[in-house]
């Protein structure tokens, strides 16, 4: 077919059509790709910071409204000293509770705790519970028996505790009640009475403290959480692995150094360093907290540079190479601070070293992993005879340790020195000799959900 | 390094494999974004586009079919885009169903050089170049090259058409200034 043939030959010239673009192109390829990139991944991270604290915030949510449910329950059912039969029998749960002569509490439970002595029914308040020690060991046989209607009983009512007084002496009180908080058949009570040891009250002796209980509770079980801003100073080090040959020829003020790899000038005055976060924070003992924060990080160090030359021009380093719009000519007319952001996230362990009414200190150590996600740090170039900013030198992702001691000034604020070394190198292997961040200044620790 | 091992490393992310990468397919594929568009400059953007999506989507690459193949589509598709977005270009693109232009007995054997016909593919309205490009050169058909357009495929049968007349009769008129150069020179 001719129409087939005329498409042919058009194809077949094309498919040996090549054109070479300029290098140009490659370049800003690769810029857009590592600004695209750089986009996405802050966006997830972003994303996943969201995520996170959403989760977080729930633990927290259904942590407290566990924590609240636990400590009420505590009231009734961990009093030290008291046995703790098996909870469950016959299908109806039981609480066993010690009874003074002339005193006695029951927590409602579910809204269905009815206490009867026998005198008279005890109020369902909240009262301290008290606690009878070392009395000699009184047994009293006690089973959940419906003898007569109990007073004030709403019907229908599905929870019964009375007391088998058969041996009890004369004048004497009973020494244990039985609640059950579900409907139980009389029958199966009758066929299976309970028999519980208790010892029997020696004396009235004074309420134990309930509350230093439910504090306790609390502490076990609840996360808190706040806010952490600190501010203070940033600088970069020589690495401990540093390689020294480099770190001698820099010698002192930071001026240009080429390196096999790239050229690059060390910014060594050290200059703000600030942050602001969130944490979480749980004691794991009665010494130790652990602590879990997600922050935002600035360092920034400061350099002399000499004017400004807004003119295009191509750098070749380690990286490849660079279109530079604009760069800075060596001399100290101008001072420039080069910036780092981060992203990170810390987990650490707070020992409280002094824990006084008067005094308190913890010593916190952690680690932590950040993201440098903008940078604007400059590297000299031999080549091009300035200081350009080429952000594919430096080195993203971050571990540092840091320390850090906090001293309450009041229930929500602590205040206190830090110190942060990063573990990894500011630049990329090959790039550069080992240098480090190193912050250090005065946090602050808020925490929110504290009363 | 071959085709599987090159796409392996740039998922790894290293400069070097994609480097390499384009190396290899940059001068092929600036023809092909040359053919869709006006100037030198607006292929060179089609092309820094269309690698910068190769390189973003690079794990959307299975491994079936030709990695040059996958790259021309995705090219072929930023042209397009490109043409779409780009003002001057999409006011000249009007698709408008016409009578068929009949294919004529005087289909001439095509004697220009792959850049001078390049060139001439190029002096199309830019509707008929997109059209041309897509069914003469690529060998999409005529429904296909519609729903990437966003036309009937009777509309891209008209525009294939009128520009394979246009452009066979400039070829004509090519093949006889050369003639006529030629006897002029003896």
């Amino acid at each position: 077919m001719r129409e087939n043939e005329f498409e042919k030959g058009v194809q077949q010239k094309m498919e040996g059509f090549h054109l070479s673009p300029s290098a140009e192109v490659w370049v800003e390829v690769e810029q857009r790709i590592r600004k695209e990139k750089k986009q996405r991944f802050i966006f997830w991270w972003f994303l996943g910071l969201v995520v996170i604290g959403g989760g977080l915030a729930l633990l927290l949510f259904i942590g407290n409204k566990r924590s609240s449910v636990g400590i009420t329950q505590n009231k009734t059912n961990t009093q030290p000293g008291i046995p703790q039969p098996d909870a469950k029998k016959n299908g109806a749960s039981f609480s066993t509770i010690a009874l003074d002569s002339s005193e006695l509490s029951i927590e409602k439970e579910n809204n269905r705790t009815v206490a009867a002595t026998n005198e008279s029914i005890q109020n369902f308040t909240s009262k301290p519970v008290t606690i009878p020690e070392k009395r000699p060991v009184k047994p009293a046989i006690i089973s959940a028996r419906r003898e007569t209607p109990l007073k004030n009983e709403p019907e229908p009512f599905d929870t019964v505790a009375t007391i088998d007084k058969s041996n009890d002496k004369k004048g004497e009180p009973p020494a244990a009640i039985i609640i059950t908080t579900e409907t139980i058949s009389m029958d199966t009570i009758k066929a299976d009475p309970i028999a519980v040891e208790i010892p029997a009250p020696e004396k009235k002796d004074s309420a134990v403290a309930e509350q230093p209980i439910v504090k306790k509770e609390k502490r076990s079980k609840k996360w808190d959480w706040g806010i952490a801003a600190s501010g203070g100073r940033a600088s970069i080090v020589d690495g401990f692995l540093g390689d020294r040959m480099y770190a001698d020829a820099l010698g002192s003020g930071g001026s240009p150094v080429s390196t096999p790899g790239g050229s690059f000038s060390l910014p060594r005055h050290a200059s703000v360093a600030l942050s602001l976060g969130i944490f979480t924070q749980k004691p794991i003992s009665r010494k130790l907290d652990i602590r879990f924060g997600l922050d935002y990080r600035y360092l920034s160090t400061k350099m002399k540079t000499g004017n400004k030359v807004d003119s295009g021009r191509i750098v070749n380093n380690y990286s490849g190479l660079l279109q530079v719009n604009n760069f800075y000519r060596p001399g100290d007319t101008r001072a420039y601070t080069n910036q780092y952001h981060f992203l990170g996230l810390s987990a650490s362990i707070s020992w409280k070293i002094f824990d006084g009414k008067k005094f308190k200190l913890s010593w916190n150590n952690g680690i932590n992993y950040s993201y440098l996600f903008n940078s604007t740090m400059l590297h000299y170039s031999p080549g091009l005879g300035g200081f350009y900013k080429d952000n594919r030198l430096l080195r993203k992702d971050h571990l540092s340790v840091s320390t850090e001691f906090s001293i309450p000034v009041s229930r929500k604020l602590a205040i206190g020195p830090y110190a942060s070394y990063t573990l990894t190198p500011v630049l990329k292997e090959g790039a550069s000799m080992h240098t480090n961040f190193i912050d250090y200044g005065i946090r602050l620790r808020f925490l929110l959900n504290k009363k | 390094m071959d085709d599987r091992q090159l796409v392996k490393e740039c998922l790894r992310g290293k400069p070097g494999a994609q480097k390499e990468l384009y190396e290899q397919f940059a001068k092929t594929m600036l023809g092909v974004c040359y053919r869709y568009t006006k100037s030198l400059k607006d292929a060179e953007d089609v092309l820094q586009d269309g690698f910068v999506k190769i390189f973003l989507n690079i794990h959307q690459y299975k491994f079936e079919g030709e990695l040059g193949a996958w790259i021309h589509r995705i090219m072929v598709n930023t042209a397009l885009n490109f043409l779409k977005r780009n003002r001057r270009y999409r006011d000249e693109m009007v698709f408008t169903e016409q009578p068929l232009h009949p294919v004529t007995d005087d289909d001439p054997a095509i004697h220009l050089d792959a850049k001078e016909l390049a060139d001439l593919i190029r002096q199309l309205p830019p509707g008929y170049q997109a059209v041309f490009n897509m069914h003469a050169v690529e060998g999409y058909t005529h429904v296909e090259i519609g729903e990437m357009l966003g036309i009937s495929d009777g509309t891209s049968r008209s525009q294939y058409a009128r520009a394979r007349a246009l452009l066979v009769s400039w070829i004509n008129k090519n093949s006889m200034q050369t003639k006529n150069t030629s006897y002029a020179g003896k």
